[in-house]
């Protein structure tokens, strides 16, 4: 097969894999060699679904002895397959870096032979680039479940990033739909893997010249939709993750039905609204320091999917509102819908300077056409309604829906293409 | 009517501060070379760049306002939006008496200017690191054409340094026709008149071609989103876009 065609086939069956991050490393570039990797990361193009491409996004090979349910991959899917070799991945991954292309490689694979095999050729392709290309550019690999945890540290070592896909919320449904799979397959890598970045990290905190294992940390990819786990237990396991297995990042990838199968839900689109709520659910928990149960409140079991979840929690918790911007802690400030990390910082310090009048707060960047419904500044309310639940929240959700709709918009191609597709 | 006229570049610009401070005189107009009308009633002061002047000037800045302002100076250069030489001396100006509080005061105008055109800078120069595309030469020098609206291509030059630091390749400005060429380590900024003669090498077609393939594969059918890839990716950035410049035509 011609190497196009390869890349065809190899790219088409990895483009479900959500991650295309290439930030958090901060490799450095050798005398002879070619590449770094930038902390912030950088995109260089977008595709036409809007996702960013800042990897070269790849299969080593799309052959695989499973048949899990939801996989486009699985072995009973009759579909062209390809491998690649590991000079080929390593010479396409040079010349695209080159020209500017891609930020480096993210190399996944389905599982040829068997797990140990396929591992080997993921650690190949790494070495090669690594050593014989010279390649200071950013990695992500994936951890093959049930390989040798041995050639997962080799892998470890040379890339920025390595993930293994947990690929569905619970046990049972993992049992159902891919029943090859072992989930202590899965989640031994995750554990082992996270363990060690904690020791590099350590190690190289108290000395500079310290092996870095995994730089950009580990993460990992769960599809939402396709079992019937609701959003709270799937928050827990999110959060349980970063918690004790040293993760870095979770991603949720809406469900997107590949084949018929008795097992799976029949969709006619993947639930991307569901998928979008839990992206900023997880971001409540790393960066906004809340609990996942304060966002499942009165035991509801999923996200109120029509308000974002923050917006949701502070009406639910109007008691705890109207907080005053001279006065509340950054952590108080934190949870006022409208005020991130980033105003919450700047109202901080401002604040040690200056008494904050309404005309200086518009200025340190909160939204407050959401946020004005729970804070005053200098003792006053400025909503232009009195403080009481039922008024807010009528206003709040009128003006949300506005939001909603041009949020919808959002994912209305989604449905456009569908249709078009069920013509063909 | 007080008018500075300087050559255009930042050795320049700096000796006009440096005239700036010592005759405590804000002018009423500052024109780069480039932009010169001559005006009836102004009196017109041209000045010759002095690289020492400029250095002390650039020292002092670090030195007594904060490293921070220094290079926002020189962001808000590069910017070339309109009215950015007086808003940047004004910015200096004050920066002498009130410090490096100056960057965070958020009342003060040119402040404002220079915070923002230097975030205009840092964002474009930002978005062109990834997504400037160099072609390959047959005479393997990797060859980068864009149109970016600020003057970045010696920052993005700084950046490809490190990247592409055993490579040679030329980044060229089309808009404003200089080229900045890297070899060995040094790069230099060139009229790019003098690029001439440039043939793709023989293997660039079939990169591009597994390039825009890969693009085409890598995208969802059923997630098709052609709003948020024009938002991220706006049309002016397709002109040179590999993938894209088709698109254009």
């Amino acid at each position: 097969m011609e190497l196009i065609n390869k890349l065809e086939v190899l790219a088409d069956s990895a483009k479900y894999d959500v991650s295309c991050s290439s930030s958090g490393s901060s490799r450095q570039n050798s005398p002879e060699g070619m590449g770094n990797s930038a902390p912030s990361g950088i995109c260089h193009s977008w595709s036409d679904d809007g996702r960013c491409i800042s990897l070269l996004k790849t299969l080593f090979t799309n052959s695989c002895i499973y048949d899990c349910a939801y996989c486009i991959n699985r072995a009973s899917n009759d579909r062209p397959r390809a491998s690649f070799t590991p000079r080929q991945v390593a010479e396409l991954t040079i010349n695209f870096y080159k020209r500017n292309y891609i930020e480096g490689l993210f190399l996944s694979s389905g599982i040829k032979k068997d797990p140990d095999y396929t591992m080997e050729q993921i650690v190949e392709t790494l070495r090669l680039l690594r050593e014989e290309y010279k390649f200071n550019g950013y990695i992500h690999a994936k951890a093959i479940p049930g390989s040798d945890l041995r050639l997962i540290f080799e892998a470890g070592q040379l890339a920025d990033r390595i993930s293994v896909n947990i690929e569905l919320p619970s046990r049972e449904s993992l049992k159902n739909l891919a029943p090859q799979k072992s989930a202590l397959d899965i989640l031994n890598p995750m554990k082992n893997i996270g363990s060690r970045i904690g020791e590099a990290r350590e190690n190289r905190r108290k000395y500079r010249h310290a092996e870095k294992f995994v730089p950009a940390g580990q993460s990992t990819q769960l599809i939402v939709g396709a079992s019937p786990e609701s959003d709270y237990r799937i928050m827990k396991l999110a959060d349980g993750l970063y918690s004790s297995y040293n993760l870095k990042r979770v991603y949720y990838s809406a469900f997107m039905p590949v084949k018929p199968d008795s097992r799976l839900p029949a969709l006619k689109t993947p639930p991307l609204l569901r998928e979008h709520r839990l992206y900023q659910a997880d971001w409540l928990l790393r960066f906004y320091d809340f609990e996942v149960e304060e966002l499942f409140s009165g035991y509801r079991a999923n996200l109120d999917y029509r308000l974002d979840p923050k917006l949701n929690w502070a009406l639910n918790n109007l008691d705890r509102f109207p907080v005053e911007i001279n006065q509340a802690d950054y952590h108080e400030l934190l949870r006022v819908p409208g005020i991130g990390p980033r105003s919450a910082r700047k109202i901080v310090e401002t604040r040690q300077e200056t008494r904050i009048s309404y005309q200086n707060l518009k200025k340190l960047g909160p939204v407050l056409k959401r946020a004005k419904y729970f804070i005053t500044c200098q003792g006053k309310y400025r909503a232009g309604i009195p403080f009481r639940e039922d008024l807010i929240k009528v206003r709040v959700r009128e003006q949300e829906r506005g939001n909603d709709y041009q949020q919808a918009s959002l994912f209305a191609g989604v449905q456009e293409e569908k249709k078009e597709g069920e013509k063909a | 009517m007080l008018h500075y006229i300087y050559d255009g570049s930042f050795t320049g610009f700096l000796t006009l501060v440096h005239r700036v401070l010592s005759e405590k005189r804000i002018p009423d107009r500052i024109s780069g070379s480039d932009s010169y009308q001559p005006d009836l009633f102004s009196q017109d002061v041209i000045i010759e760049a002095e690289g020492e002047k400029a250095d002390r000037v650039a020292e002092a800045i670090i030195k007594e306002i904060s490293r921070k302002c220094y290079r926002a100076v020189y962001r808000c250069f590069l910017s070339e939006i309109d009215g950015f030489e007086k808003a940047a001396v004004k910015f200096i100006y004050r920066g002498f008496h009130s410090g490096e509080r100056i960057y965070q005061d958020w009342t003060d105008p040119d402040a404002a200017f220079v915070r923002r055109a230097e975030k205009m800078v840092n964002r474009e120069l930002h978005r062109y690191q990834g997504l400037l595309r160099f072609r390959m030469l047959e005479s393997e020098i990797l060859y980068a054409p864009y149109r970016p609206e600020h003057k970045i291509s010696n920052l993005l030059a700084w950046h490809f340094s490190r990247r592409l630091a055993a490579e040679r390749w030329i980044i060229h400005d089309r808009g404003r026709n200089i080229a900045v060429i890297y070899s060995n380590r040094e790069w230099l900024e060139i009229p790019a008149e003098e690029l001439k003669d440039l043939k793709f090498a023989g293997e660039e077609e079939q990169y591009q071609k597994l390039w825009i393939k890969f693009f085409e594969s890598i995208s969802i059918k059923m997630r098709k989103n052609l709003k948020a890839q024009s938002r991220f990716m706006p049309k002016k950035c397709w002109e040179f876009l590999i993938e894209k410049e088709n698109n254009t035509k």
